[in-house]
């Protein structure tokens, strides 16, 4: 498995755990920390960077 | 073409394993945590703060209200309380951590008694240990402490014609500890989450 293929998959994985995240915190807010959602966003948009980043230089 | 279709849906259940592995992951490392929290000044019920003389908190009021921010979810947790307090001429002393929607749902822990009617001036200290699971937490996860004066019963605390309390609370130490939760707070913790149950 290539680099970007393994950064996409963490990527889609961080984000798809983001929006669970998201979704428990409207179901009950107190179950995770108030910045867990967006940190796991924010680390997904980054993931997806890097993937996009090795993908040019692979090319 | 059908192995392909095979292989994204695989792809794509892995990504949904992973993920819910990350969100389990933080909610599971969240539970190992333990030590001092924050705990507010007392106010009374509409939020005024209780009179600070040299920095201690003269509770005037029968209910006399605190946040404790934990910054944690509320299962498998327990909270170890100490206080450092002067009880004067209250006759007894309870502490409570709301436990649903209702804005005065307590189940008091009684730490101190005095029968004898007498002015007792000397500070004592009372550990009280209350197990949250069960508890409501707010959205910025925080919990809602009461101390009740003279009064175990929440509803007969809040009586305005009745209003005797005067005691001073020198300290307050809050400590959340693990504890292995047993199966009907488990059960009250997990209702709370399908109904969505909130702090108002």
């Amino acid at each position: 498995m290539k680099l970007e293929q393994v950064t996409i998959f963490l990527a889609l994985s961080f984000l798809v755990a983001s929006t669970l995240v998201t979704a428990m915190r409207w179901l009950q807010s107190a179950l995770f920390t108030p910045y867990a959602d967006t940190s796991l966003f924010y680390a997904g948009i980054l993931l997806l960077t890097l993937a996009i980043v090795f993908y040019w230089n692979h090319e | 073409m059908l192995p392909k279709v095979f292989a994204a849906i695989i792809y794509l259940v892995a990504v949904c394993y992973f993920a819910l592995m990350i969100a389990a992951s933080i909610f599971v490392w969240s539970l190992i945590f333990t030590g001092n929290v924050y705990i507010s000044a007392p106010t009374n019920i509409d939020g005024i703060p209780f009179p600070q003389p040299n920095n201690e908190t003269l509770i005037t009021e029968n209910l006399a209200h605190s946040d404790i921010v934990i910054h944690q979810p509320v299962f498998a947790k327990q909270l170890n309380l100490t206080v450092d307090f002067i009880p004067r001429r209250t006759a007894s002393l309870s502490v409570g951590i709301r436990q649903n929607q209702f804005w005065l749902s307590y189940q008091p822990v009684t730490f101190y008694k005095n029968e004898t009617g007498r002015d007792i001036t000397d500070p004592q200290t009372a550990s009280i240990t209350i197990d949250l699971t069960d508890k409501l937490a707010a959205a910025d996860q925080s919990l809602d402490l009461m101390f009740f004066t003279d009064n175990n019963d929440p509803l007969k605390a809040l009586d305005e014609n009745n209003q005797t309390a005067l005691w001073t609370l020198r300290n307050i130490n809050a400590h959340i500890k693990t504890t292995q939760p047993t199966i009907l707070p488990t059960i009250r913790f997990l209702r709370g989450i399908l109904l969505r149950e909130r702090a108002v």
